[in-house]
């Protein structure tokens, strides 16, 4: 049906352009009319075919097609057609020579461009709004303070749900330690990677290296999941028996490792940016006083830059905490308030994807909670990102 | 007179440029740790992979009395039977010691559909193909060196025959099955395409309505502004929050199919929205002013200037934007886990109504698998993605490339 009507009204709009074209031209003799002839056909096609869509599509959601007449023919593409006929009739009754079609058109077009940019704000709307129904399902079933401050994470417990606790510390800790991790491993490899091709890399070298680390930024997160649970975990056991140590196969060092891996890119060519922004009279007047091009650097480039470093830095920090693919596959779920980098933990991201991907009911607390930790993680991004966003621009006010 | 440096000053100074130097090859080392990454990554997997790109199947006769075996047995074991005569054939006919077979398979488990799927269609005659099994698979592996015991066993079959290696092309082209030795990535594939074709058929008109809009016709008052805030918070949000707007609303409030293309599509179109609109917003104010006054100066109004003019010279802009937001699209698992892409799917999506899966989801189910031959296979499926997404990279650059003004 959906596809029969699609076919027809491509048909349609191609005969009705031709017809109001061809129309128009006949009443308008030998003067120009007000518009381009063209305009008119889209015009009369446009008017037609529309309603018809829309009615289509709002059918569609609405159900009409369960409303019968009689007792076979549903009610649906009557009020198609209807809807077609009468969008025709209004616009051929405006098809004249002194008609200015195209003043229409454009104000359809404006009026259907500020829509879609309307979408953007009804989908931060959505987001916020699907989470927080959620959410305070969930808070009126388990109070706010427990959430935030409780220090025993376990979802189901074999008490049924007099036994579950929802206290979400140990996931942020998990979190956070995972954070610090991958940090310790992508703000000086970053920094330190972006000095080199902005300071003291040739030409052809920075031309080989920017497309590697754009490559490094586009290998989605799930290769390094992969990754991690190939290469990282078991090498990282092997070396922990040979020290004597007890690593985790789902330690939170490999995970972090790995994410610091992942990044590093991100930290890599902000810093880049804004090392390559900063005015060149810095570098030059310190080296022009004896300072070695090292103690230029360190001393007087990245000191200036610092408001823009640690504005890449908070951006990394807030990819790092939203990240899921690569925590669900290198991490388990147990909540272990630990520091310990050698044991496992589990994170925020690994605990909605658990609750929501296993068997329960989507009203129960367990699922709910999901919704609880989407909505922390959700602001705590959002922050994260308002104060990174902020810096930047405190920071070109001034070297602008 | 300049005072000739003291031996203190020039110790000091020495010091001070080896400090530089030493300073210089940290960064550089760095350098390398990344590209090493890189590489360790992209090789570790390619060789995980390697056992997966060749297969070896046994081509066997059927025996001729099959339909008296199978009314007798009934279907399974009438199908089991048929093999364990058909080994016991192979093992006669290599004049091997036949304990060297007590633990060894021949053929694998997948087998048994495939012998079922022959007789169906009635290929009687012609010898059948059956897949090997895993043990066979790994004797042909160790089998390179030519002396080894395993390689005899090997060596036997492939003078009778009966052994052929061949280029594994039922990993493309079989859909998802129970068995490492038959699974495939195609139905995967087609469940991705089609979701990234809903994706791209609404994350390109809105967010190059939306960069239009923002750029050409909008004022400057407190609604834009927040339009603006909007798109670049979006940006930021992690992935699977999206998942979850998915799984609330479309699932849960306008009960589209779990699991559907369709609304996967429409998650990641919500997505990578934001993206193409800084893309295109980029790409708008690349084109220089000067074609916008000329347009208005010669009677255009806005919308024929914008598009008649400026548009299709930002459009190398906007596309490269939107084909590498759909490249980021394609490897994205979390948000379409939460909207139920996890479950075992076998067949083919035929619309984007049917139940899906999509290639990262594959690959992360495939993962949770400690087995050997599925980590070979998740290793294989990892590289025909990264092969895609450079595919869209090569294509995105070029774009960039060809159609490069030099304004």
């Amino acid at each position: 049906m959906t596809s029969l009507s699609l076919v027809l009204c491509s048909v349609l709009s191609v005969l009705l352009y031709h017809m109001g074209k061809r129309y128009v031209k006949r009443l308008s003799g030998n003067e120009h009319p007000r518009s381009l002839l063209h305009t008119y056909g889209i015009y009369l096609a446009l008017l037609t075919v529309m309603p018809v869509l829309l009615g289509l599509f709002f059918t569609n959601i609405l159900g009409f097609d369960t409303v019968l007449l009689g007792e076979k023919i549903s009610i649906r593409p009557f009020i198609l057609i209807i809807s077609g006929i009468l969008g025709f009739m209004y616009a051929w009754s405006e098809l004249k020579p002194e008609f200015r079609a195209h003043k229409k058109l454009e104000r359809m077009v404006k009026i259907s461009l500020f829509t879609a940019s309307a979408i953007a704000i009804l989908v931060t709307f959505l987001i916020f709004i699907s989470m927080v129904i959620e959410a305070a399902r969930f808070f009126q079933m388990v109070p706010i303070t427990d959430f935030l401050f409780g220090t025993q994470w376990r979802p189901e417990s074999s008490t049924g749900s007099l036994g579950s606790h929802f206290g979400a510390m140990p996931l942020f800790s998990g979190t956070a330690l995972i954070m610090l991790i991958s940090l310790c491993i992508a703000v000086p490899f970053g920094v330190l990677s972006a000095v080199y091709m902005v300071f003291y890399a040739s030409k052809n070298m920075r031309n080989f290296l920017r497309p590697m680390l754009e490559i490094l930024a586009g290998i989605p997160s799930i290769v390094y999941g992969f990754f991690a649970i190939i290469l990282i975990s078991p090498s990282l056991r092997y070396m922990g028996e040979i020290l004597g140590l007890d690593i985790a196969s789902e330690s939170a060092l490999g995970a972090g490792l790995v994410m610091g891996v992942m990044i590093l890119p991100f930290v890599s060519s902000l810093t880049d940016d804004v090392l390559t922004a900063l005015p060149d009279n810095l570098r030059q007047g310190s080296l022009a006083l004896g300072a070695t091009s090292a103690e230029t650097v360190w001393r007087v480039i990245l000191p200036a830059g610092a408001p823009g470093i640690v504005a890449a830095i908070l951006l990394a920090m807030s990819r790092a905490i939203g990240e899921t693919m690569l925590v669900v596959m290198a991490l388990g779920l147990s909540a272990d308030m630990t520091l310990n980098p050698l044991k496992s933990v589990t994170t925020v991201t690994v605990q909605i994807v658990s609750l929501l991907t296993g068997d329960q009911a989507f009203d129960s607390p367990g699922s709910l909670s999901a919704f609880a930790l989407g909505l922390t993680l959700f602001i705590l991004t959002l922050l994260l990102n308002m104060v990174a966003l902020k810096v930047v621009r405190w920071y070109k006010e001034k070297y602008d | 007179m300049i005072k000739p440096l003291s031996i203190e000053n020039r110790r000091l100074i020495r010091y001070r440029h080896f400090k530089s130097k030493i300073f210089k090859v940290v960064c550089l080392i760095t350098v390398l740790g990344a590209l090493l990454s890189l590489f360790g990554i992209l090789g570790g997997v390619f060789y995980k992979s390697i056992p997966v790109w060749t297969k070896t199947e046994f081509k066997v006769t059927l025996p001729t009395d099959y339909k008296e075996v199978l009314k007798k047995k009934g279907e399974l074991s009438g199908y089991h039977d048929i093999l364990k005569r058909l080994k016991q054939e192979l093992i006669q006919k290599s004049h091997l010691h036949p304990r060297i077979f007590e633990d060894l398979d021949l053929f694998s488990q997948g087998s048994l559909w495939q012998l079922r799927r022959y007789i169906k269609e009635g290929h009687i005659s012609s010898p059948l193909i059956l897949s090997a099994s895993s043990d066979i698979n790994r004797l042909y592996r160790l089998s390179t060196d030519r002396k080894s015991p395993e390689s005899k066993v090997i060596q036997s079959f492939e003078t009778m025959g009966v052994l052929i290696h061949s280029f594994n092309n039922s990993f493309f082209l079989n859909g998802d099955s129970l068995e490492p030795e038959t699974a495939g990535i195609w139905g995967a594939l087609v469940g991705s395409l089609m979701t990234i074709f809903v994706t791209l058929l609404i994350s390109f008109p809105l967010g190059v309505g939306t960069a239009v809009y923002l750029e050409e016709f909008a004022w400057k008052n407190v609604f834009t502004r927040l339009i603006e805030i909007n798109i670049s918070n979006l940006a930021a949000v992690p992935s699977i929050i999206f998942g979850l707007l998915g799984l609330a609303i479309f699932l849960n409030m306008f009960g589209m199919p779990r699991s559907a293309p369709i609304a996967g599509g429409l998650t990641l179109a919500l997505m990578i929205m934001p993206t193409i609109v800084i893309a295109s917003r980029t790409a708008l104010q690349s084109v220089p002013r000067s074609i916008r006054d000329a347009a208005r100066a010669l009677g255009a109004s806005r919308v024929q200037t914008t598009f008649h003019h400026v548009v299709p010279l930002a459009m190398p802009g906007i596309m490269t934007g939107t084909i590498l937001a759909i490249a980021r699209a394609f490897g994205e698992s979390a948000p379409l886990l939460m909207i139920g892409m996890m479950a075992f799917i076998a067949d083919v999506p035929e619309s984007i109504l049917d139940s899906a899966t999509v290639l990262p989801v594959q690959i992360f189910s495939w993962a949770r698998n400690p087995e050997p031959q599925y980590i070979e296979i998740t290793a294989a499926a990892v590289l025909v993605l990264l092969g895609m997404l450079a595919t869209l990279n090569l294509i995105a650059v070029c774009i960039r490339k060809k159609f490069e003004v030099k304004v």
